[in-house]
């Protein structure tokens, strides 16, 4: 429903965090419209009446949303099995999703991009192109696992809200965390003198998961990781 | 007694009568939800908020006990105005004499105690 034109801004950010928590304890879109509306009348009323907008915000708005539903009459242990699941289950699927996709397209590149780069590279006499070349084909390489993490989280996430802010967030997080992560692991293989044992490769693996998983946690935390109910997808939404 | 106890102590008290003095309240003047919160303010519920009327006015109306209306307004757009339901009425009546008797039978036992300490003292 849209908020009249008298209606106090502010009040709109509390009503969608209300509206978002519905969503997530699983009420459907029709249902949540209802209730949008006549929460935003009620609020309307307050307001022609004298009421402060800061009063009317102080209660919780997750809180709020539980207390209505149940005012309501909605058993909600009888909802969506959705709304059960924990938001942090959510951000380590998100986390591993990212990891996942970025890894198998990683392994793309590492066979069609990444050899063309690593020729160049071991060959002591190339030219200033021919660098270039080399680094360019490093940051194809970098760019497509990017991609790739970003493209499996706009999938598996495409039920969530916001899938496309979700899969962006991810591709940001992989990147900066990705620059970062090379360069650590660059210096730790330094400092062994480019040792190729295992427990070296090893560590320098999990260098670079650590400080990636690290990045897409903190990009992605920008944006709210809640499962829409079912049969509504956040690609609608974002259309 | 601490702060924190003694509100928590004031809102499970609230709780059990809060739905007998929205009704009350109504019954006397049907007007919109946050008028209910000014009302009860006035009457000394100052904790009372619109988080908690909100609510509990939705859980009156879907029990069936109030009923909403759109009322033409001179000054704005039209208000939607809360009134007691012919059961809302029963109800009230209802609860109302619980909540009597309840405050005879609390006053007896204060009684006794009072009587208890006065002895002792």
């Amino acid at each position: 429903m849209a908020e009249p034109l008298w209606w106090p801004v502010q009040l709109t950010a509390w009503v969608d965090r209300v509206d978002a928590q519905w969503c997530a304890l699983g009420m459907t879109r029709d249902q949540r419209a209802r209730l949008r509306q006549e929460l935003v009348r009620d609020l309307g009323q307050a307001v022609l009446g004298g009421a402060a907008p800061a009063e009317l915000m102080r209660a919780d708005p997750d809180h709020f949303a539980r207390d209505v539903l149940d005012a309501e009459g909605i058993d909600l242990t009888a909802t969506s099995t959705i709304g059960a699941e924990p938001r942090w289950v959510g951000r380590a699927r998100l986390v591993v999703t990212a990891l996942t996709g970025a890894a198998a397209a990683g392994m793309l590149a590492l066979v069609t991009v990444y050899p063309i780069g690593s020729a160049l590279m071991d060959n002591t006499r190339f030219n200033f192109t021919q660098g270039l070349i080399a680094l360019a084909t490093h940051v194809v390489a970098a760019t497509m696992a990017a991609a790739g993490g970003a493209l499996a989280v706009g999938w598996s996430f495409g039920s969530y809200r916001h899938p496309r802010r979700l899969a962006l967030a991810s591709g940001v997080g992989l990147v900066v965390s990705g620059g970062v992560a090379a360069l650590l692991a660059v210096g730790y293989a330094g400092l062994t003198h480019y040792s190729t044992q295992a427990s070296v490769e090893l560590t320098e693996v999990m260098i670079v998961t650590l400080v990636c998983a690290l990045g897409v946690i903190a990009t992605s935390s920008l944006v709210p990781v809640e499962r829409l109910p079912d049969g509504e997808t956040g690609k609608r939404r974002a259309s | 007694m601490p702060g924190v106890v003694a509100e928590q102590r004031e809102t499970d008290l609230l709780r059990g009568v809060l739905d007998t003095c929205v009704l009350a309240v109504l019954a006397v003047e049907p007007t919109h939800a946050y008028d209910v919160v000014d009302r009860l303010r006035a009457q000394g519920f100052s904790s009372v908020g619109y988080g908690t009327l909100y609510p509990l006015v939705t859980r009156l109306r879907s029990q069936g006990l109030l009923q909403q209306e759109s009322r033409p307004s001179p000054s704005g757009p039209s208000r939607n105005v809360l009134s007691l339901t012919p059961t809302g009425h029963k109800a009230l009546e209802d609860w109302r004499r619980r909540w009597e008797r309840t405050v005879e039978t609390v006053a007896k036992v204060m009684a006794d105690l009072d009587r208890y300490e006065q002895h002792r003292g």
